[in-house]
C-alpha cells in the first residue's frame, strides 16, 4: 500500500478529518484528545496504515458521499481492480467490494506575495457488487483550501477529478449506466421519502419546483397534481427527505437518469446509505 | 386524429404481456418521449420501455433524437445524431446575481436521448421538429 503507507502525517490527518468525530472517538477510544483536529493528528501519528485502512473500510458509510450506480454487463464473475486512476486498493473482499484511496494533489497560488505550492489529499472510494449492479461511492472532499494556509489563496487545479475516477472504473469493469427513475419513484410513492426540490423536463422547457423551507411536507403531500405529473416525467436532480427516521440518513439528492445519488450530511448509522441504495435497486 | 394514429403505432410496439392503458398513453407527448415517460405510462421495467422505443425506431415509427442540456436544464441543441451537434452551445449562467449568456463546449454538457413520432406515422407535421437528419440549435 505505498500511497497510504507512504503518506505524510498531515495527509493522513486530512484523510481522517473526512470522517465524523463520533466514529473517530469510538474507534480510537484509547486516545485522549481535546478536539477532532488533535484526535486526527494523534491517530495519524500513532496508528499503522493497515489500522487506518481498516477504519476507512468500516466507517466510510458514515461519510458525506456521492454514489454512482451501474448495471453489470452480463453475469460473469467480476474482478475488482487492484488500482484505480490515481489510487490503490487498501481493502477488499474478492468479487464483492473494495476500498480504494486515491491521491489528489491540488495546485495552489498563495497571494501577498505570490508563491506557488500544492497540497495533497487522500480520497476514499468504495466499489461494491450488488447482484446485477455495481455501486461506486466517493467520499465528498471538503476542500476549504484557504483554511490550510495563513494567506489568501487561488486554486489552480487538481491532479485528478471525480469524473476521471468514475470513468476509469466504469471502463475497467465494463459497466453500463443505470436509470433509477423507477426505483426512486416507487420509494417516493410508498412514503419512504418525499421530494422537496426537483428539476424536471416539460415538452419545451425545464421546470424547477422548490418546496418552501418553512413547509414540513414535500410535494407528494402538498401538491398531488404536481406529484402525479412528476410520476410520469423525466426528472433531473431532486432532493428527497427520507421519512423513516430509523434509516440513519436524512436527505438524499438523486439524479435518476444517470443513476447518481448524493448524501451530503453525515449518516448516523454505518449501513444507512447502503440501505437506501439497496431499496432503490430492489424497486427499480 | 393525430393521437389515434399515435396510439396505433405505439400499440403495435407493445409486447402482448403488457396491458395497454389507452388513457395513460394519451399523456405521452408525440414530439418528445423520454424512455422514462414510456416506462411510467406503460408501467413496464425501464429495459422493456427502452426496447419499445428501439423497436419503434427500427420500424420507422419513431425518430431517435439527442439533445444537449445547459446547466439550468434547458435544451440548447438537438439533432438526430451526436455528430450533428454543434461543438459549443449558448447557455444562461448566473454570475454575481445576474444571468449572462455563455458559450459552453457541448462535450461538457449532459446529452439526453428522447424519441419523436415520425411525421409519416402521425400523418401530420409535429410542430417545431427538425427535419430528417437536421439539427436545430436554440
Amino acid at each position: 500500500m505505498p500511497i497510504l503507507a507512504d503518506a505524510s502525517h498531515e495527509v493522513l490527518s486530512r484523510l481522517l478529518a473526512l470522517f465524523p468525530v463520533a466514529q473517530l472517538k469510538e474507534t480510537w477510544n484509547d486516545i485522549e484528545a481535546e478536539d477532532k483536529e488533535s484526535l486526527c493528528d494523534a491517530v495519524a501519528d500513532g496508528k499503522s496504515a493497515a489500522q487506518i485502512a481498516n477504519f476507512v473500510n468500516n466507517a466510510i458509510g458514515y461519510c458525506k458521499q456521492h454514489v454512482y450506480l451501474f448495471k453489470r454487463h452480463g453475469n460473469d464473475e467480476i474482478h475488482l481492480p487492484t488500482a484505480i486512476a490515481g489510487g490503490e486498493r487498501v481493502k477488499h473482499t474478492p468479487q464483492q467490494n473494495a476500498v480504494y484511496v486515491a491521491e489528489l494533489t491540488t495546485d495552489v497560488v498563495l497571494l501577498d506575495p505570490v508563491e506557488e505550492t500544492s497540497i495533497e489529499f487522500l480520497w476514499p472510494i468504495r466499489v461494491e457488487v450488488l447482484g446485477r449492479h455495481v455501486s461506486i461511492r466517493v467520499v465528498v472532499l471538503e476542500k476549504d483550501i484557504p483554511s490550510y494556509f495563513d494567506r489568501r489563496t487561488l486554486t489552480k487545479g487538481h491532479s485528478i477529478t471525480e469524473e476521471a475516477i468514475i470513468d476509469g472504473i466504469k471502463t475497467d469493469l465494463a459497466l453500463n449506466s443505470l436509470d433509477i427513475h423507477k426505483g426512486m419513484k416507487e420509494l417516493w410513492e410508498d412514503e419512504f421519502m418525499d421530494c422537496h426540490l426537483t428539476r424536471y423536463r416539460k415538452t419545451k422547457s425545464s421546470a424547477v419546483e422548490i418546496v418552501d423551507r418553512t413547509e414540513q411536507k414535500g410535494i407528494r403531500e402538498n401538491d398531488l397534481a404536481l406529484f402525479k405529473t412528476l410520476m410520469k416525467s423525466e426528472m433531473r436532480e431532486s432532493l428527497f427527505y427520507i421519512e423513516d427516521t430509523d434509516i440513519g440518513a436524512k436527505k438524499v439528492s438523486i439524479d435518476p437518469s444517470v443513476g447518481r445519488l448524493a448524501f451530503l450530511q453525515y449518516a448516523s448509522k454505518a449501513g444507512a446509505i447502503e440501505h437506501v441504495v439497496r431499496k432503490i435497486l430492489q424497486n427499480n | 386524429m393525430l393521437f389515434e394514429r399515435f396510439f396505433k403505432t405505439i400499440s403495435n410496439l407493445i409486447p402482448p404481456s403488457v396491458l395497454l392503458n389507452l388513457d395513460a398513453l394519451e399523456q405521452l407527448d408525440p414530439e418528445r418521449m423520454y424512455v422514462e415517460n414510456v416506462r411510467s405510462v406503460l408501467r413496464v421495467p425501464f429495459a422493456v420501455a427502452q426496447k419499445i422505443c428501439d423497436l419503434g425506431v427500427r420500424q420507422g415509427a419513431l425518430r431517435r433524437m439527442v439533445s444537449v442540456e445547459c446547466p439550468d436544464g434547458s435544451e440548447a441543441a438537438r439533432a438526430e445524431d451526436e455528430r450533428q451537434l454543434p461543438e459549443s452551445v449558448s447557455c444562461y449562467v448566473e454570475e454575481q446575481g445576474f444571468l449572462r449568456q455563455m458559450e459552453i463546449p457541448t462535450s461538457k454538457l449532459r446529452h439526453v436521448t428522447f424519441y419523436r413520432l415520425t411525421t409519416g406515422a402521425t400523418g401530420a407535421a409535429t410542430g417545431t421538429g427538425t427535419g430528417a437528419g437536421g439539427m436545430m440549435q436554440v
